[in-house]
């Protein structure tokens, strides 16, 4: 009999801290004998096997009674857990339309398919769970003290977002983290530091697409007009009290997006497609396609830049 | 879905998790060991499962609200906890409280 508590405590045990090790389970065993003895002296007969497999049960699983033993605090705590659960769901957000936009992209120039959907979904899911780790360890951190933080005390009701007044153009804090993930996507895209989702211009379609110089001429300044709108989502994202400031930055992106569409509507075609085998009727129909569209898209990009220039300009006057 | 039942066990153990800790202080005022703790708060009415007691005597003695010593009883080695005189004194004032918040909460209930 006293081999099966000799065998439950040594599980306890090698659980415990070595420091408490012996006198928690000199404790536990007065424990568990003094149960043993109500029990025989209720019984009148020693315990079998069974009875005494069952009294030990009753005390706990070896590991949940180390457990109790142990320092009383979550991985994460009730203080920190709701700052993590908004931190996971926004990182979760952002890496979710960073991952659709590529896939976006390839599937609407024909460069995609299902498996193109399923690659995203699948290559999706360890970057998320990746995350959801990282954003684990931090709390953990903080909730331990590793990481210092005020305790999220020193915050001020003034540097909250304003409630939308249901203006055009208004966007919230999570707009604005989609709109970073979206132009750090083109910054990559336009720098060469991240592959176009297209892959090669040569495609093994037998047609090669090519840009009309004008975008080359143009790097800097489209590279310029996106880090402006970066620093614009950033104030969004970062201090969405500063409605000048915001609305400063997207006038001067307003103005900007206007000049670079009068540079770019003269050089029209601004894409080409060239049948390189037998896809020549492909090509064509593309080059329809593109020369209808691009045209169309250009007016209502300028449109949208007059409006919001209208609207950001007024923002910036009105402060609200 | 958590039934009516559920929830009033969830709101129920809330509200014990708090008095458990004043009920162990007052029974050691004077000595006694785990088992015979326990023994002692069933027979006034307070059940305590003896996993959650042993870790709860241990932690307060850390917060040096109790006192302990390994003596022989009964032919067995066995821990005896009491009050520390820093734990009568957190006592008395969470006596204080305790009456205090029950005279608040009796004429609301």
């Amino acid at each position: 009999m006293s081999d099966l508590i000799d065998r439950y405590l040594a599980a306890v045990a090698a659980l415990l801290p070595k420091s408490q090790r012996q006198d928690i389970v000199a404790e536990l065993r007065d424990l568990v004998m003094n149960r043993v003895e109500a029990r025989e002296a209720a019984g009148g007969r020693p315990l079998d096997k069974r009875e005494l497999e069952a009294l030990l049960r009753e005390v706990g699983h070896p590991i949940a009674v180390a457990g109790r033993y142990g320092p009383n605090r979550a991985l994460v705590g009730p203080q920190i857990y709701p700052f993590w659960l908004f931190g996971v769901k926004a990182v979760l957000a952002v890496a979710a339309f960073a991952a659709v936009i590529p896939a976006g992209v390839a599937l609407v120039t024909g460069h995609g398919d299902a498996r193109l959907v399923l690659g995203t979904i699948h290559d999706f899911i360890p970057t998320a769970l990746g995350l959801i780790g990282a954003a684990t360890l931090i709390a953990a951190a903080i909730e331990r003290g590793w990481i210092k933080t005020d305790g999220f005390q020193h915050w001020k009701v003034s540097e909250l977002p304003r409630i939308p007044d249901k203006g055009w153009f208004l966007k919230s804090r999570f707009d604005g983290l989609f709109e970073l993930a979206a132009v750090l996507l083109f910054i990559g895209w336009w720098t060469h530091l991240l592959p176009f989702p297209t892959g090669r211009a040569h495609g093994d379609d037998g047609m090669a697409i090519s840009f009309s110089p004008i975008f080359q001429a143009l790097y800097w300044p489209i590279l310029a007009l996106a880090v402006l709108q970066v620093a614009s989502s950033l104030i969004l994202v970062a201090k969405p009290a500063w409605v000048r400031a915001r609305a400063a930055a997207e006038v001067a992106c307003s103005l900007g997006g206007l000049a670079l569409i009068a540079m770019l509507w003269p050089a029209q075609p601004l894409v080409v497609f060239t049948a390189l085998t037998a896809a020549g009727e492909r090509a064509a129909a593309l080059q329809r396609t593109i020369d209808l569209t691009l045209p169309v898209v250009l007016i209502v990009s300028a449109a949208i830049s007059l409006a919001k220039l209208l609207i950001d300009g007024r923002r910036l006057l009105r402060g609200r | 879905m958590p039934t009516d039942t559920d929830i009033f066990e969830s709101l129920r153990l809330e509200l014990r998790r708090g008095t458990l800790i004043l009920a162990v202080l007052a029974q050691l005022r004077e000595e006694r060991y785990g088992y015979s703790l326990r023994q002692a708060l069933s027979t006034v009415g307070v059940e305590i499962d003896e996993g959650a007691l042993y870790p709860m005597l241990r932690r307060l003695e850390a917060q040096g609200l109790l006192a302990s010593e390994w003596r022989e009883e009964d032919r067995r080695k066995k821990r005896f906890y009491q009050l520390s005189d820093e734990g009568r004194r957190v006592l008395a004032r969470l006596a204080d409280e305790w009456r205090a918040i029950n005279a608040a909460l009796e004429p609301l209930l």
